[in-house]
């Protein structure tokens, strides 16, 4: 009876394969939904304003100026 | 019948889940645009308008419909992607942001095509971060021009916009190695970057030579312990503001601030913003720079030179390239930058590994003229002209690299192809136009919207046309006098300085390419281009050419947007050829807040 239990699981690397095989249909789907409904362009669109209010318009930097003063003389 | 109602009940179902989709996405859009015609681009209407292009296979009676000709277009459309004439690419874009709703549907394959190209993209930056490259991600944090990037992948889909079959895999392999490069220089700059260390300078600092972006990489070819030779603007600056308009206009406002008078050149003005916001990396012992493209340029190359405070040497050009006198001005003044880079880079100069690396590039150079031969005589050309400009003036600026090699070698293969098989890869061309005087920056891909919406199919441009002589390597002196006569000639050189009769020779040029009307570039801040705009309009006039002036502001959107630009070409068309768009959907986009 064993036997024709494991005989009904079938043959381990068709399992194997048929696991990989799923993978990467679900990993097509994913990244397809991702890539035809643009959804990168979108989540950087508006992570764009973010990092600008938040990190570089209050980023401190040396003043010009001040900086070349001296300078090439 | 039985088999016809599963049939139709699987396309409901398809088309169900496909509306549950489309909900998600339109969620998830909402926050990015806000405008007065929100509820146009998502309303039940616009969406109703485009399912009743096809007939249901369900009828409302319930009963079903499997044969007729829209539901044969319903499978065409689906397996080839909707024809050109009858697409409606405008109506792909959010609002006035730019940015698409969904990618185009190309067609099975193509779309799948395209979708491995999007994959490979994000496998390169992927690949970055793999490899344990956290300066890469450093950068991004310490300056500002990096968040570009983020945009990198959405200038690929405008560049290709519309493309099918051997145009879109030509087209996209020039978009791949672009990005390929500059992930490359990123890399390279930001590992040796000072300013990512803590100040402190690695060996790599010592060993990378930072060159201006109109200095060819073809001044390191010499030194083969070099790790990398950097054009400081191109990431920087120029390729940023193809990519996105909305980062330049920060840096120009910066020096503006400073008393530059705002109707200066927007490259010099953003060139030189870079140094008074000090954004710009420290990754070399010194810098070379040169006197191109203008007299705009030498002012900038001034004020970096103090910013910079380090070594400076400039390797000028003349003016007047026609001369034959002055091209051993320009040999002395490179053998002069040979020994100022040999001292500070502290390296001997290899003329072997010069020559070897000359000969490869003039296998680029050999190919690009075959590829402008394919374009000048034959419809079969694959190469998109926003993807050839870019290109050419990207690999002539960085030099000979392996990646370009290989794009060249597959791009060979479908031109091959192409012409082999008579493949009219344009098909829809109505004029065949060239490009003269400098190109708008933030809206390089005009000439994909020109095509798509009107027809015209730009088969070259000016600025293309720079330097393409072949280098003699066999002898000293010639290759010194070949390379000097191609190095004279950078962007802006061949036919904007050196006399008047350089930029007139649009004439010649629009018969060598068999062209039949030309886009005139007006770029308003370019007092030396303005200077003979009157001559070109009586030219033009007395010869009977159509020319359409397209006016623009190289890097700074905010003076003419590219509404604008559209504008003109549009009433252009509408009054004097008395055409019809081939899209009317594009006639009219509001990309104000685009990238």
């Amino acid at each position: 009876m064993e036997k024709v239990k494991g005989a009904k699981r079938g043959c381990p690397v068709k399992g194997l394969a048929w696991l990989i095989v799923k993978i990467l249909l679900i990993a097509y789907a994913v990244l397809f939904t991702i890539f035809y409904f643009n959804l990168d362009t979108k989540l950087f669109y508006r992570i764009m304003p973010i990092l600008n209010k938040y990190h570089y318009d209050v980023m401190q930097s040396k003043d010009f100026a001040e900086s070349v003063k001296g300078r090439n003389q | 019948m039985n088999a016809a109602k599963k049939i139709a009940a699987a396309a409901k179902a398809v088309r169900g889940t496909v509306h549950t989709a489309g909900n998600i996405v339109k969620d998830f859009c909402a926050p990015i645009y806000d405008g007065p015609d929100r509820e146009k681009f998502f309303s039940k209407e616009h969406a109703e308008r485009i399912i009743d292009g096809y007939t249901p296979l369900v009828r409302k009676d319930g009963k079903v419909s499997v044969s007729g000709e829209k539901a044969k277009k319903l499978a065409r459309d689906f397996w080839c992607g909707v024809p050109h004439g009858e697409r409606r690419l405008g109506e792909l874009y959010i609002g006035d942001t730019g940015v698409y709703k969904h990618r185009e549907w190309r067609g099975v394959i193509d779309t799948n095509y395209y979708f491995t190209v999007w994959l490979r993209l994000l496998g390169l930056i992927g690949r970055t971060l793999a490899q344990g490259n956290i300066y890469f991600l450093k950068g991004l944090w310490r300056y500002r021009w990096m968040e570009t990037y983020l945009s990198g992948i959405s200038w690929v889909d405008r560049g290709n916009e519309g493309l099918r079959g051997p145009a879109l895999r030509a087209s996209t392999l020039h978009f791949i190695a672009m990005f390929d490069d500059s992930v490359r220089q990123l890399n390279a700059q930001f590992l040796a970057d000072a300013n990512l260390h803590g100040g402190k300078r690695n060996e790599r600092w010592y060993k990378t030579l930072q060159h201006d972006e109109t200095v060819p990489g073809h001044i390191a070819y010499g030194f083969p312990e070099l790790k990398d030779d950097i054009c400081v603007q191109l990431t920087t600056c120029f390729l940023q503001n193809h990519v996105n308009q909305q980062t330049i206009p920060w840096y120009i406002d910066a020096v503006d601030s400073m008393g530059l008078p705002p109707d200066a050149c927007s490259l010099c003005a953003a060139e030189a913003g870079l140094c008074v916001r000090d954004d710009y990396p420290d990754f070399s012992p010194c810098f070379v720079a040169n006197n191109m493209a203008c007299d705009g340029s030498v002012g900038t190359s001034i004020l970096q030179e103090l910013y910079f405070n380090k070594p400076f040497h400039s390797f000028p050009a003349p003016m007047r390239h026609d001369e034959e006198e002055l091209h051993k001005y320009t040999i002395d003044e490179f053998l002069e930058c040979i020994k100022f880079m040999e001292t500070h880079l502290n390296m001997k100069w290899d003329w072997d590994t010069f020559y070897k690396r000359i000969e490869k590039f003039n296998d680029q150079t050999r190919f690009e003229l075959e590829k402008w031969d394919v374009a000048a005589k034959t419809p079969y050309s694959p190469v998109s002209s926003v993807a050839q400009a870019l290109y050419r003036i990207f690999y002539f600026y960085v030099g000979e690299r392996p990646i370009f090699h290989k794009t060249d070698w597959k791009v060979k293969k479908i031109t091959e192809y192409c012409v082999r098989h008579k493949i009219v890869t344009f098909p829809k061309t109505r004029h065949r136009a060239l490009v003269w005087s400098c190109a708008p920056l933030y809206y390089s891909y005009i000439t994909t919207w020109l095509y798509n919406c009107w027809g015209i199919n730009v088969v070259i441009n000016m600025d293309s046309l720079m330097g393409h002589n072949i280098i003699d390597t066999s002898d000293r002196d010639q290759c010194l006098l070949d390379f000097a006569k191609m190095y004279e000639k950078g962007a802006m050189r061949t036919h904007a300085v050196g006399g008047y009769q350089h930029f007139l020779e649009v004439f010649d040029t629009m018969e060598q390419f068999d062209c039949d009307m030309v886009i005139m570039f007006d770029q308003v801040a370019c007092k030396g281009a303005q200077e003979l705009h009157g001559v070109f309009e009586d030219e033009y006039r007395k010869r009977g050419i159509h020319a359409i002036w397209v006016p623009h502001e190289l890097l700074d959107h905010r003076t003419v947007e590219r509404a604008e630009m559209r504008k003109v070409v549009n009433d252009y068309m509408f009054t004097v050829m008395n055409e019809e768009p081939l899209d009317p959907s594009l006639l009219e986009i509001d990309d104000s807040r685009g990238w």
